[in-house]
């Protein structure tokens, strides 16, 4: 036995280094599957790393206590700046830190989360395009507890040891960036009035967006909490920080938390909550290894990719060597003994396709890295680990073993008697039986193999299945199922390309011949290239369209490309500035109000059921919600958007008149509601009546919002509306586009002024969701990668076996591109169909979306990416056969017409 | 000779072929006896069913119906494994294309039967070299198929049909694929072959020169015995009947 397997693996290795140029298709296929499996995986352990190896680290404390009214700091602090009171008071503090003493407890404070507007002062003084931020304050001397922050530039400086002057700002990457700050630079910090000086630059994931979510949204800026006052924010603060002495039981100081003493009378707001460094680390743990098995189990896709790929080289293989099979057989080897042989050929190419795969996995794993960085925003370590790749090439080997199981049996079942028709050797058949057998033991094994990653199997008892579906086999199962019914709709658009009318040229029609005869193995391309490109097409396109489809939706209705918010005590100021600037083509004041209730229509109080006729329609329910927006506008020179089906629209001559427009609504006309009809809002304690003067249709927005901020709403003059809770108004201005940024350093520089270029949106939608996108993107791109692969076996077999065919058509004067035109025609072919289906199910959701959501939302269709993604897939399939079939092309003739 | 001592016999061999709608009669009742020691030349026409007739005799493929016995046992109802087992020790295979495995060397081709036999009567590669050295390859032991010409591969093949000292030695057109100077050499080993080791040699050959050196010769004409001689004295009778067959 052990000199039959030893004859097997030399065999096999002989055959390997025999028949380079297919052997190394079948390790690349090995080595791509377990690539995406080690890149993965190292990803899942980095993470895991980041999350557990340090809890305290991640928490930065032994406990962090947090102001939970602040929650969602800026938004938050907008509405209900006048009625919240702060745990972390100037007053509570001192208290706090008191009993922290008393404790030998380390305490420290911070103020997160505020928006801030920050600017670069240039040469005399001008400021430059401000950008909005989050300020981190922070006591450098002790933040963080646990955990060090070092600064990218200068490089490796302590984030304690950039705040020895004062007046000092540290930048994470992004804001630097953002507003092209350097080290050194002054810039001008929200509403303070000295300038702070840029002592550092630090990496964005020096905030973790898993403990301060807004951080996937904002910029920080670390600034000094000593200096707190520069802003008038005294000494607030929404987080605290504690560092326990190890003697101390941190459950028991969380309980002590609970009294901690509340000086405030108001107590409204004033809860906290509390995290310990065990509880995050708990979570972590959690989050961590759900992550990492998910990520697992997408890199599955590339192991599964790549089986096929081993099974389409192998049956080649074997095909090719069917004659020498059937000798062996003569000399009196069993089945058993060529299954063997088989078996050690796809054992060494599993090895070593594995290692090759181990190592591209672990140079993967390092744009893995940056991708989890991005997606996660927290900073990643990276080392040689050795897991992934012991992982990744137990699973390659597995999975070669699986996979090369139907080349075993078919090898196996060689006839002997096919030496006596030497030049006449059928196409082998594994048998039905047999590829059954043999698909139910890839089943199987594969839904085990994911039962074990995922853990899967603790959830068999609550899914019911019944005995032999495990979740993992089930799962299995359906894919094996929905990939062999788009295999066979894949066979019958190969059998129907096939078919295609070739015009007379003689490429086309070798192409579509050569299409003809490997049906199969054509259609298992195409399903690796659909595979591929649906899964990175539809990501790119999707992203891409609710990007489009989230900005048109916010910055669409706003109708001016800057928003201002100015305290009500500048507005004045902002006017005449703005009111200055030539590239200015107008604005509009814009006024939310606090409690606003349209009390009645023309008299009618349950106007309400004008609308109820149609209650299950959405648009009808959208149509009466636009009734409850209320707007008090006051327009310069900056005409109001949308259609005025009757009347006028409020201008400023209107000024203290109670008049208002209406949106046009078929529910209202239908109730004779026209201008001079009454509108009677109750508005705080007072009723008041409005006499309607127009009439204004919504302009066509492709939004999520099917009505905009000017013309969908109820609008009286801007001084009717009383002012509530905001202490400001909305001031949006339409700008000439190349002058958004002379406007933002102009009216930016009016201190109690937020401005904002509405481009902002952009980047922040853009961010999210590539952040959203990064993984599946990864996963899709390995698969892409699988796929071309794949795509390069194929056109590398139907290349050698037309080796003779190409060498005849050169001995008879073709050229070596007309030689080559034949394979990119049809692997053009195979790419173009591939594009065009892997785009379908993409389109399908978008087209899908309107009918889903009755016709409020309409998914936007960025054609330039559906045509970028075509071309891709056609791209990806040429490479592939040029670089598989140049060899071929080049060759000699006489060489390949000798050679057979 | 005697009916016991044969060492092969078929009783009204028939094999069928059938291609869709047409079945093709490539046997159609062959009996013959074949004494052992003995060499018989086999040649017909192209699809006379020579082929096919070796194939049966070697147990690669199984006749629609008759009978083959080999040193008296009838293989055409025996299991895949069993047969295997008889080709493995009692039969060796020469074919046209020599067929060797393109990755092993000469000695490594010879010795592989052996290594897989079901027991071990040999050591394989001192075997191997043995058997070599007798067919006049001692010298190219360690050569890889494509180093070697063609008479020598077909010699190394005849070698790797030995290993196992098999009774019966059935090669199919051994010499097609060779020019006149090579074949004579392929043509000597195995007479060589059966007179240091008396195994009993089927040749199927289009060279009537070929034909002319062997014991005996069967000519088949459409799947039937058409002629059953003796050589020698009447070998020059012989002569143009099988001429005749090929119109
Ligand atoms: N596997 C097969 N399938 C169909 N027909 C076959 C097969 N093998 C042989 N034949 C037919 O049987 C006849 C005899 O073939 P063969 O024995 O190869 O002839 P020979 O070797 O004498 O040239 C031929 O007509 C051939 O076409
Ligand atoms: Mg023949």
């Amino acid at each position: 036995m052990i000199e039959r397997l030893r004859f097997a693996f030399a065999y096999a290795l002989r055959n390997i280094v025999r028949d380079r140029r297919r052997a190394a298709f079948t390790l690349l296929s090995v080595a791509v599957g377990v690539a995406s499996v080690v890149a993965l995986r190292a990803l899942g352990l980095m993470l895991t790393d980041a999350l557990t190896s340090n809890a305290q680290a991640f928490l930065r404390g032994d406990l962090r206590v947090t102001d939970t009214g602040m929650d969602g700091g800026f938004v938050m602090s907008i509405f209900n700046s006048q009625e919240r009171s702060h745990p972390f008071s100037a007053e509570n503090i001192p208290a706090i830190e008191a009993w922290a003493a008393e404790r030998n407890i380390a305490i420290t404070f911070t103020l997160n989360g505020e928006l801030m507007q920050v600017a670069v002062i240039g040469e005399y003084g001008r400021a430059g395009p401000p950008a909005l931020t989050m300020s981190v304050f922070v006591d450098p001397a002790v933040y963080p507890f646990y955990d060090t922050i070092r600064a990218d530039k200068p490089a490796r400086a302590l984030l304690g040891d950039l705040f020895t002057t004062p007046n000092a700002a540290v930048l994470s990457q992004r804001l630097a960036s953002q507003i092209g700050a350097e080290v050194g630079d002054q810039v001008r910090v929200g509403s303070a009035n000295v300038y702070f000086t840029v002592t550092g630059i630090v990496p964005d994931t020096a905030e973790s967006s898993l403990a301060s979510p807004q951080n996937l949204l904002f910029s920080f800026i670390y600034l000094n909490r000593a200096e707190q006052s520069l802003f008038g924010l005294d000494d607030l603060a929404d987080r605290a920080y504690l560092k326990l002495p190890p003697e101390v039981n941190p459950q028991a100081v969380e309980d002590e938390i609970a009294n901690w003493p509340r000086r405030s009378d108001r107590q409204r707001y004033s809860h906290w909550s509390t995290v310990s460094a065990s509880e995050v680390l708990e979570e972590n743990v959690e989050i961590a290894d759900a992550i990492s098995r998910f990520v697992l189990v997408l890199s599955l896709v590339g192991l599964v990719i790549g089986g096929v790929g081993i099974i389409n080289t192998m049956v080649v293989a074997i095909n090719r060597r069917s004659l020498e099979i059937a000798v062996l057989k003569t000399l009196g080897l069993h089945s058993l003994d060529i299954s063997l042989l088989v078996l050690a050929e796809a054992a060494l190419a599993g090895f070593f396709g594995s290692l090759l795969g181990a190592v591209l996995g672990m140079l993967l794993s390092y744009v893995a890295r940056d991708l989890g960085q991005q997606a996660f925003a927290i900073g990643l370590p990276w080392r040689p680990y050795l897991d992934p790749i012991l992982i990744g090439t137990a699973l390659g080997l597995v999975v070669t073993l699986f996979f090369s199981l139907l080349p075993m049996i078919t090898a196996a079942r060689v006839r002997p008697k096919l030496v006596l028709r030497e030049d006449d050797v059928p196409m082998l058949r594994a048998g039905a039986l047999w590829t059954i057998i043999s698909f139910i033991v890839l089943i199987v094994g594969f839904g085990l193999l994911i039962d074990l990653i995922v853990g899967s199997y603790r959830f068999a008892r609550y899914l019911r299945l019944p005995p032999p579906l495990t979740p993992g086999i089930t799962a299995t199962l359906g894919t094996f199922i929905f990939l062999a019914v788009l295999f066979a709709l894949n066979w019958v658009l190969v059998w129907l390309l096939s078919k295609l009318p070739s015009f007379r040229n003689a490429n086309l029609q070798l192409a579509i011949r050569g299409l003809a005869t490997h049906r199969t193995r054509t259609a298992f391309s195409l399903l690796a290239l659909i595979i591929g490109m649906t899964a990175l097409s539809g990501t790119l396109i999707m992203t891409r369209s609710i990007n489009i489809l989230l900005y048109t939706s916010i910055s669409q209705p706003l109708g001016g490309n800057v928003v201002i918010l100015p305290l009500s005590l500048v507005q004045g100021t902002v006017r005449s500035r703005l009111d200055s600037i030539p590239a200015v083509n107008g604005y509009r004041e814009i006024r939310f109000p606090g409690r606003l209730e349209l009390e009645a229509i023309d008299g009618v109080r349950d106007y309400e059921r004008w609308f109820a006729l149609a209650r299950d329609d959405a648009q009808s329910s959208m149509r009466r919600a636009s009734l409850n927006l209320v707007l008090g506008v006051n327009t310069y020179g900056n005409p109001p958007r949308g259609q005025l089906v009757a009347g006028r629209f409020i201008g400023p001559e209107d000024a203290g008149q109670a008049v208002i427009t209406i949106p046009y609504l078929p529910e209202l006309e239908a109730h004779g509601v026209t201008i001079g009809s009454q509108i009677t809002l109750r508005i705080g304690g007072r009723v008041q009546d409005f006499e309607v003067v127009g009439i204004v249709a919504p302009g066509p927005s492709t939004g999520l919002i099917p009505f905009s901020l000017n013309d969908s709403a109820l609008q009286v003059p801007l001084d009717m509306m009383p002012r509530q809770n905001i202490p400001f108004d909305f001031v949006i201005v339409d700008v000439q586009p190349e002058a958004v940024r002379e406007v933002m350093a102009a009216v930016g520089a009016i201190p109690g002024v937020f401005i904002f270029d509405v481009a902002i949106f952009d980047s922040i939608i853009s961010r999210l969701m590539n952040q959203m996108a990064a993984l599946p993107l990864l996963v899709a791109g390995l698969s892409l990668f699988a796929a071309s692969a794949l795509i390069a076996t194929t056109v590398a077999l139907a290349t050698m076996e037309r080796r003779r065919q190409i060498a005849i058509l050169k001995a008879i004067g073709v050229s070596r591109w007309q030689a080559l035109g034949q394979l990119l025609a049809e692997n053009s072919l195979v790419g173009i169909a591939g594009g065009v289906i892997s785009l379908l199910p993409t389109l399908l959701i978008l087209a899908l979306v309107p009918a889903l959501t009755e016709g409020i939302v309409h998914m936007p269709l960025p054609t330039d990416l559906v045509i970028l993604m075509l071309a891709l897939a056609v791209l990806v399939t040429i490479a592939a056969t040029l670089i598989t079939a140049w060899p071929a092309a080049t060759e000699k003739p006489l060489n390949a017409l000798r050679y057979e | 000779m005697a009916e016991n001592h044969a060492v092969l016999r078929t009783e009204d061999l028939r094999k069928d072929f059938r291609t869709g709608e047409v079945i093709v009669h490539a046997l159609r009742g062959v009996t013959m006896t074949v004494s052992r020691g003995e060499f018989l030349a086999i040649s017909g026409p192209s699809g006379s069913g020579k082929s096919t007739l070796l194939g049966l005799i070697g147990g690669l493929d199984t006749p629609s119906s008759g009978r083959v016995f080999i040193d008296g046992v009838d293989i055409t109802h025996l299991s895949e494994s069993a047969l295997t087992r008889i080709r493995n020790e009692k039969i060796g295979f020469v074919f046209q294309s020599f067929n060797l495995i393109p990755t092993l060397t000469a000695l490594e081709n010879v010795a592989l039967p052996i290594q897989f036999a079901r027991q071990r009567r040999f050591d394989p590669r001192r075997r191997a070299r043995e058997i070599l050295t007798l067919l006049g390859l001692g010298d190219r032991v360690n050569h890889r198929p494509a180093q070697l010409s063609g008479g020598e591969q077909q010699r190394v093949a005849i070698a790797r049909a030995l290993a196992n000292n098999p009774p019966l030695l059935l090669a199919d057109e051994p010499t097609g694929n060779l020019d006149t100077v090579s074949s004579q050499v392929v043509l000597e080993a195995l007479h060589n072959v059966r007179e240091s080791t008396g195994t009993t040699i089927i040749v199927v050959t289009h060279a009537p020169h070929i034909a002319a050196q062997a014991d005996r010769r069967i000519i088949l004409v459409d799947g039937c015995i058409a002629e059953d001689a003796l050589n020698g004295a009447v070998a020059q009778g012989l002569q143009p009947t099988s001429e005749q067959a090929h119109p």
